[in-house]
């Protein structure tokens, strides 16, 4: 395939090109109850070329993968279509890169087998299902493995295998009319092991499932609070970690005045992280879709906004570094810049402490969807605790946190040293548009526990 | 195709091919100054099979090895679900609705570009400096359904999308008006003055107080309050026994000015088709009937386990991949909400303090099975004594659709589209709002 996208790329009438392929498959195994529901497997073949000629920019994605010259040419018709109107377009040079990537080490899961794997799901959802007022549960095993050929007219020829395994199951729980749902998911990474012996864990999310049938409402006011590692985790990523990703401040002024580096953010404690080449976290990866290595970018440093995520278009445009953060959900896509494994560094204050200092507030755990509107942001919070006077109190529900970046930021009081990333992913980022949304599995967030103060929580 | 059908059938007892060829085009058009296009040709195929009762599924590229894909999928079957229904033979008929325009299959993307650039010189005219977004797409697709009970049928739908994106000061967001629809149109200037209108309405930043208070959602925010319709009518949870509307069957669940109709023979709907994604025939029915709740959708697998078979809503298809999904889930194919009689500027005329919510932020906030909304309004305008008085910040409201849809008391004329439903802008008397005043 290398031979084959090299040899096209050749023959490309323009001042720049790029090509990919992308030989996709994934097992998905989901249950009704532990009753198998489906087992679907797909074949996902496809490539993408990108082309930049007279400035202008283009690309298209195909199935077939004798439709690359073919691709090509009509891409080349569109950059120099697109240039009548905008030929600003420019590549920050980046090194020439000749690789070729495995999976990490571990227990690799195409040696596993099917009936295994089935008897895995199954003990889990026994697990959950065993626990008093869970009335149904839906979910599985996915594992995924990709080769990703990518070449590019300067030279850089990488092949990248990729695979991600991972449980998850969503659950409900019933009282009288009332149900609560929760998710759990364990795993999203290489290495099957992490898939085992998660048994307390998943027992664990089921038991908060069924208490929050008994939880009371939180009642909406501006509290104190302590996030967990996962509410941090998305709370950064939700509503900092997009604002941080170039594509979206090119051309817009005000953005950039309003995210200028230099600025203070928060506390000297504060630091901000994106790391793709974080082993073992969900969002690991080594090239980006244009063939620049991952890397650890601080977006806050000492609480002082120090980077910015980028692509080589945006990186040339803004005065950038490479990062290596152009990233397409596959090959039907045009890349965009998003985050890697985005994630709070530990500060010094222990959880214990945190909670003690507080006399009356919440303890917050678990992110549950979550948007942002530029700086202002909004996402729930699966479950929360009361804290008076220092001790952790009733369970609360139904957890609405809404503000302002800036603000929230420079409220963070306290930042913890249990820092964990998340097992999990998904995040979705558009291009321009809604309709061009495009869904990643492979998206990192993590955190320590940290105190903020103000936070406006509304009720459901 | 055929010989993939040919080929499973002669090891299954019944199978179905599913072929989508789509070709789009999506010129995106940044900040006035920066564009790109990305083209799409691609050719994906599902197979699904079923083998003593037991069915399984495959999907991939249409370029994928056809025996790879039986054997897959015989061996998905061995493990699958026990399933009771048949694929349908009935034929769809002609297709009522209009969905494909010639002018857009022939269209050059360099009219998207021109298109684009005249946008651009209307709004500099009035607001040179309007950060402002475009995004436009030609989408060409074609469908074939086959299956072994004789089916085989294929329709071409063209869909064209145009959408504008303002951004406020300091900010990624902004007013954004999106049209979508199976025939080229050019963007309507009155649309696009609406546009500039809220925007200059918003550069004024208003505190709302904390209380009940009128709320007027505009056409494109009013999905966020309907999506929990489309969970509460899915008759997947209806089979899983999670919704409550399962004891609601010809009761209210709604007042009687509310009516909800999925119409697939619209002309030049998006949501139109001749029959859904597993090949059964689509048609118009009533949701809800002036308040009552008439019908539950379905689609081959969860309707037969409910007992009524297929309402013709099996879509296999979401909006985040692209492609295909493997498993069909009841989907509807254009749910309209009936419009009323008045304009937007006359119910905002008539209220004395109100709400005008154009976009919300956290739609998946709250128990949405039990029709529970918690929200933060991203663009809304505080209304007093008939007046817009400027962009509400830092505001929120919640309530639920059951006890809300109960208090409309005003429907616009006009209907859009937005990612649920065709509707019109809809005022509620009486919605929990908490601001910061």
């Amino acid at each position: 395939m290398r031979t084959y996208l090299e040899e096209a790329i050749r023959h490309s009438d323009s001042d720049y090109a790029d090509a990919m392929y992308e030989d996709t498959r994934q097992m998905t195994i989901t249950f009704n109850k532990t009753d198998i529901q489906n087992v679907s497997n797909t074949v996902l073949k496809g490539g993408r070329v990108t082309v930049l000629d007279q400035g202008g920019y283009s690309g298209m994605s195909f199935t077939r993968a004798e439709d690359i010259r073919n691709a090509l040419e009509t891409a080349v018709r569109g950059a120099r279509t697109v240039s009548k109107f905008d030929c600003t377009n420019r590549l920050l040079p980046a090194p020439v890169i000749v690789d070729e990537v495995k999976p990490g080490t571990g227990i690799d899961p195409a040696g596993i087998s099917f009936d295994e794997k089935v008897a895995l799901a199954r003990e889990y959802i026994g697990i959950v299902l065993e626990v008093p007022n869970i009335f149904t549960s839906y979910g599985g095993y996915t594992e995924t493995f990709t080769r990703k050929t990518y070449v590019n007219s300067e030279g850089t020829r990488i092949v990248q295998d990729v695979s991600l395994c991972f449980f998850s199951c969503r659950m409900i729980a019933r009282e009288g009319n009332r149900t609560e749902s929760m998710g759990v998911s364990v795993g999203f990474d290489s290495d099957y092991a992490r898939l085992l012996n998660r048994h307390d864990h998943i027992r664990q999310r089921a038991m908060l499932c069924s208490d929050l049938l008994k939880a009371r409402p939180v009642s909406p006011g501006v509290y104190t609070i302590v996030a967990d590692q996962d509410l941090s985790g998305v709370f950064i990523h939700e509503a900092f970690g997009h604002l941080s990703e170039a594509d979206d401040t090119i051309n817009n002024k005000s953005l950039q005045k309003m995210l200028f580096m230099g600025r203070r953010m928060g506390c000297d404690r504060l630091n901000i992280v994106d790391q793709g080449n974080l082993s073992g976290a969900s969002g690991y990866y080594v090239y980006d879709d244009e063939g620049v290595r991952a890397s650890r970018t601080y977006l806050v440093k000492d609480g002082i906004l120090t980077g910015r995520l980028h692509s080589r278009l945006s990186a040339a445009q803004l005065d950038g570094q490479l990062t290596g953060n152009y990233r397409a959900a596959d090959y039907r896509f045009m890349p965009v810049v998003r985050m890697s494994n985005i994630y709070i560094e530990n500060g010094g204050t222990p959880f214990e402490e945190m909670v003690d200092s507080i006399r009356s507030g919440l303890y917050l755990c678990g992110g549950k969807g979550g948007q942002t509107m530029g700086d202002l942001f909004t996402f729930g919070a699966q479950y929360g605790f009361e804290i008076e006077n220092g001790k952790l109190g009733r369970m609360v529900k139904d957890i609405n946190i809404s503000g302002n970046v800036f603000d929230t930021l420079k409220s963070i009081l306290k930042v913890g040293t249990d820092l964990r990333m998340n097992e999990g992913g998904g995040c979705g980022k558009t291009r321009a548009a809604l309709f061009d949304m495009q869904m990643l599995d492979k998206s990192g967030t993590g955190g320590p526990s940290i105190q903020i103060k103000d936070v406006v929580i509304g009720g459901e | 195709m055929e010989k993939l059908l040919k080929m499973a059938s002669d090891q299954a007892d019944q199978a179905e091919v599913f072929h989508l060829r789509k070709k789009t085009s999506p010129v995106n058009f940044y900040n006035w100054r920066q564009a790109d296009i990305l083209f799409r040709n691609l050719d994906e195929v599902s197979l699904r099979v079923i083998k003593n009762g037991r069915i399984g599924v495959v999907k991939g590229s249409a370029t994928e090895d056809r025996e790879w894909m039986v054997r897959t999928a015989l061996m998905a079957a061995e493990v699958g679900p026990q399933v009771q229904f048949r694929f349908p033979s009935e034929s769809s008929g002609e297709c009522g609705a209009r969905i494909c325009d010639p002018a857009l299959v022939s269209m050059d993307p360099g009219v998207m570009i021109s298109d684009g650039q005249a946008i651009y010189d209307q709004v500099r005219r009035r607001y040179p400096e309007l950060p402002l977004n475009l995004y436009f797409d030609n989408e060409i697709t074609d469908l074939t359904i086959l299956n072994t009970s004789g089916k085989a049928e294929a329709y071409q739908k063209t869909q064209y999308t145009v959408c504008l994106m303002s951004m406020y000061e300091n900010s990624k967001e902004g007013i954004n008006k999106e049209i979508t629809s199976c025939r080229y149109f050019t963007f309507p200037e009155d649309v696009i003055e609406e546009l500039l209108g809220e925007n200059r309405l918003s550069r004024v930043l208003v505190k709302v107080p904390t209380r009940k208070m009128p709320v007027l959602f505009r056409a494109s925010s009013t999905w966020s309050l309907l999506y929990r319709i489309l969970e509460g009518a899915n008759g997947a949870n209806k089979v899983r026994g999670v919704t409550p509307l399962k004891e609601k069957l010809d009761k209210p669940i709604f007042g009687s000015n509310i009516t909800l109709i999925d119409d697939p023979t619209m002309d030049w709907a998006p949501g139109s088709t001749p029959f859904d994604d597993e090949g059964v025939p689509t048609r118009r029915k009533m949701i809800v009937d002036r308040g009552i709740f008439k019908q539950f959708i379905f689609d081959l697998d969860t309707g037969s386990r409910d007992g009524g078979g297929s309402t013709g809503n099996g879509i296999k298809r979401s909006m985040w991949t692209r492609g295909i999904e493997v498993n069909p889930n009841p989907r509807f194919n254009n749910l309209v909400l009936l419009s009323g009689d008045r304009s937007v500027a006359e119910m905002i005329a008539g209220m004395d303090e109100g709400l005008v919510v154009n976009d919300v932020i956290g739609f998946h906030s709250g128990n949405i099975l039990q029709g529970h909304y918690s929200m933060n309004v991203g663009i809304g305008f505080y209304v007093r004594n008939g007046s817009v008085q400027g962009r509400a910040i830092d505001t929120m409201i919640a309530g639920n659709i059951y006890e809300d849809f109960h208090r409309v008391s005003g429907m616009s004329s006009r209907q859009d589209y937005n990612p649920v439903v065709y509707g019109p802008d809809l005022l509620i008397d009486s919605v929990s709002v908490s601001g910061t005043d």
